[in-house]
């Protein structure tokens, strides 16, 4: 890479400190985590930057290798640890409860529903129990603000899966906000992903 | 709800978002990154290139054709820097070659070894040779290497030794040994225990090594000879194999026993190996242990009580199968017990099991080209075949005094041994060839040579003494030989059933095979050789060293013909020539392996060349 190459690298990996670790630590919900997969995915803008990545735009592709980082990571978490994770979820998701309002598994009102303080610990600690493409949808329609289109093109699948995932993602979340008694558990997915259908 | 959900969500990400710390310096974080990976690439190629090279040099050095060439090996040995010793040499080397073969030309000569032990001065020359168009490559005669067709460009090892401190001009040729570039002379056997069939195609190889490397065998030491082998300086490892032992399931290996470069030079070793067989050159032609008596069937003169029964009994084949098993007929580690299992393999084949033909042949059929240069010939091993009037046929695979002897069913369920005779318990041919009923020599007898007077004849050696090969003049070749021949030379013999005093009546048909009644003569089958010195071939009587003959300008012949022969008689005496050799008078029939009579009369006599004769040719 040439000075001026290596300079607007640098520019751009400044720049992007402010913006892709907060992504990466909403897609892993682990600082640790998220800073390594954003080492990795500048790396692999580093490595790709001659090759027209400023061409295609930086940003996108550092958020293209952002998301395939964490799907092929979270796969590996997933073999090693991701029950812990899971566990931690709803630890997290439970002690909401036993320090606010309602224990998780227990009903928290007369009608079921979480009271309006556990609603934003509630729906963390949904979010982190989401299943990691369907939490990397929902982090990148409400946060990023990227149309479903791009979603679909970043994660690389189509764009009725990141609707029908954007879709059950949020009917996780309600689920989770309003009837904090069940457990958290994923969705079933449409590819055949069978893990952890409720019941 | 849905919307205030995704307000909330959305809230919630952003919050989180802000939560997190902005990174201090990606930058400076990824460039090492970068760095530190591309230091774990370089690290891993140059692991894998140094582990590659590890494997790939040694093999790509090793390996057989690539730098083994002769001519390329450094000259090694004591005498190596000595630039006139070594000139001498390679001029001695090539005056020899281009004497005894004129249709070669050498092209150039290199000393690859020129040093000097305790007993033997030695210096090896390879020499790079050319055959013209009308001589017939030699390199044909390098049995079992598999090639096709003969090179016209190949490469010799000549050997020439003498005492310690002997001058170029004193270094006597010994012998040498042919060198096919690309090939290696010992091939290796890969099948660890390969059938007898593998054995009749592959057996004869006695130096393994995992390169190419080139072995000689010279007289000395203490009635053993010394095992004297080349290979290139980068030659790992090099293995001698004293024999091959056959198991009684039909199979066959070879022991091995590593030689030890004891010189200090690298590729170069030298070992002290007891075999008496040590004038062979078997181990330059990658040939057995020679050629020995062999203890097969039965010899009748006279049709006998079996032949009668033979005559009404019908021929169950089938049963000889059966009775080929090794389990039932078991080893035989004597005489008797080889005898005892022949006898029990005749009483169940009907009594049919009297010798009505046999033949004794070399394994591979000579060709046209090979009837010129017999010694081309793939020999693995004698090979008797003992047809019964059964129909059945046994073979007996003989390969040296050392090796086991084994007679074999082969046309019954497959290959089986049905008596192995152990190498140290080989039964002797008895002088009177035995009888019907005691084929091997059942009476038991331990005259090595039969009852033919062996007490006159090392009465009569003994009273010459010592200096039966007076032409060489060497310490340890005259030591060697004295002592030995003494005994030797006691060896007592009969007269063969001969062909007719006359060699002119004999007729095309006595140039077949051998017929039964024949057998006997084989029995003692007198092996010449080369000669460890020039001008002289030496006559081995069952693994025996029997008498040294004059070949002069009929060295070739023998050489080339490698015949065997049965001793007829011999005395010995001054010899009117001048009292240089012992022997004044050696008959001998010589029967080429093919079992071709060749030639039958005296070796020597006294005042004339020995009327050595090509084959087929009998003397006019």
């Amino acid at each position: 890479m040439d000075a001026a190459a290596e300079a607007q690298f640098r520019d751009f990996a400044t720049g992007s400190r402010r913006w892709l670790l907060p992504v990466a630590y909403l897609l892993t919900g682990d600082l640790t985590r998220a800073e390594e997969l954003t080492g990795r995915a500048l790396v692999r803008v580093y490595r790709r930057w001659h090759r027209g990545v400023r061409a295609d735009g930086p940003d996108r592709c550092a958020l293209r290798a952002l998301v395939t980082l964490h799907a092929s990571r979270a796969r590996e978490w997933l073999a090693r640890g991701e029950q812990a994770i899971d566990r931690a979820a709803e630890r997290s998701a439970r002690s909401a409860g036993v320090a606010g309002v309602t224990p998780l598994g227990a009903p928290a009102a007369a009608d079921g529903r979480g009271t309006e303080d556990q609603r934003p610990k509630l729906l963390r600690a949904a979010v982190q129990a989401l299943r990691p493409r369907t939490r990397a949808v929902l982090v990148m329609g409400y946060y990023t603000d990227l149309p479903a289109a791009e979603v679909a093109e970043l994660l690389g699948c189509s764009y009725e899966l990141v609707r029908w995932e954007q879709a059950e993602g949020l009917e996780r979340l309600a689920e989770a906000v309003d009837q904090p008694h069940l457990p958290l558990a994923r969705p079933p997915h449409p590819d055949g992903d069978a893990v952890g259908r409720r019941g | 709800m849905n919307r205030r959900l995704e307000g909330e969500l959305r809230e919630l990400l952003a919050t989180y978002a802000a939560s997190v710390p902005a990174e201090r310096d990606p930058y400076g974080r990824t460039v090492r990154s970068i760095r530190r990976a591309r230091r774990r690439r370089s690290f891993t190629v140059a692991l894998c290139a140094c582990l590659l090279a590890a494997v790939a040099v040694p093999l790509a050095v090793l390996r057989p054709g690539s730098t083994s060439s002769p001519m390329a090996w450094p000259p090694r040995g004591v005498l190596a820097d000595d630039s006139g010793f070594r000139a001498a040499v390679r001029e001695r080397a090539r005056a020899w070659l281009e004497l005894r073969q004129p249709e070669l030309r050498v092209r150039s000569s290199r000393v690859v070894y020129a040093g000097e032990s305790a007993q033997r001065r030695r210096a090896v020359v390879a020499l790079s040779v050319s055959a013209n168009e009308q001589s017939p490559a030699e390199p044909a005669r390098m049995a079992g290497s598999g090639r096709a067709g003969t090179p016209r460009n190949y490469i010799r090892l000549a050997l020439l030794s003498g005492p310690p401190g002997a001058a170029p001009q004193g270094l006597r040729y010994r012998m040498s040994a042919l060198f096919l570039p690309g090939s290696s002379p010992a091939a290796s056997e890969r099948a660890p225990r390969p059938t007898l069939r593998d054995f009749e195609s592959r057996a004869g190889r006695a130096v393994r090594a995992p390169v190419p490397a080139v072995a000689w065998l010279e007289p000395g030491g203490q009635g053993g000879a010394q095992l004297f082998a080349v290979g290139p300086p980068e030659t790992q490892a090099m293995a001698y194999s004293p024999g091959v032992a056959f198991h009684p399931d039909g199979t066959w290996d070879r022991s091995w026993q590593r030689l030890r470069a004891r010189t200090g030079q690298p590729g170069v070793a030298r070992r002290t190996v007891a075999d008496p067989q040590a004038a062979t050159d078997l181990l330059r032609l990658d040939l057995p242990r020679g050629v020995v008596a062999v203890p097969v069937g039965t010899r009748q003169a006279q049709p006998g009580p079996a032949t009668e029964l033979a005559s009404g009994t019908a021929q169950d084949r089938s049963r000889l199968g059966s009775v080929g098993s090794a389990g039932e007929l078991g080893h035989s580690g004597d005489r008797e017990g080889l005898a005892a299992a022949l006898a029990a393999l005749r009483r169940q084949t009907g009594g049919t099991a009297d010798e009505v033909q046999t033949h004794a042949r070399w394994r591979s059929a000579p060709s046209g080209r090979d009837r010129q240069y017999p010694h081309r010939r793939g020999r693995p091993g004698r090979l008797l075949a003992a047809s019964l009037s059964s129909g059945a046929t046994f073979q007996v695979v003989s390969l040296s005094p050392r090796d086991h002897h084994v007679v074999l069913v082969p046309r019954g369920q497959g290959d089986r041994p049905v008596a192995v005779v152990e190498p140290d318990q080989r039964p002797e041919p008895d002088g009177d060839g035995g009888s019907a009923e005691n084929p091997a020599g059942k009476s038991g007898k331990k005259n090595p040579g039969g009852a033919g007077g062996p007490a006159a004849g090392a009465e009569q050696n003994s009273g010459e003494g010592p200096g039966l090969n007076p032409r060489d003049g060497e310490a340890e070749d005259a030591g060697a030989y004295s002592e030995q021949d003494s005994e030797e030379l006691g060896n007592p013999t009969q007269p063969c059933p001969d062909f007719g005093e006359d060699p002119e009546s004999w007729g095309d048909d006595d140039h077949g095979r051998l017929t039964g009644d024949e057998m006997e003569p084989v029995r003692r089958i007198v092996t010449v050789v080369p000669g460890h010195t020039d001008g002289y071939a030496q006559l081995w009587l069952r693994g025996e060293k029997l008498a040294t003959a004059p070949v002069d300008e009929t060295e070739r012949a023998i050489f080339d013909s490698h015949v065997v022969g049965c001793l007829t008689s011999h005395q010995t005496g001054n010899d009117a020539a001048g009292g240089e050799y012992g022997v004044s008078d050696l008959r001998v029939r010589v029967i080429d392996g093919s079992g071709r009579r060749i030639y039958r009369g005296p070796v020597h006599d006294a005042g004339a060349p020995p009327p050595w004769n090509r084959l087929g040719e009998p003397p006019g």
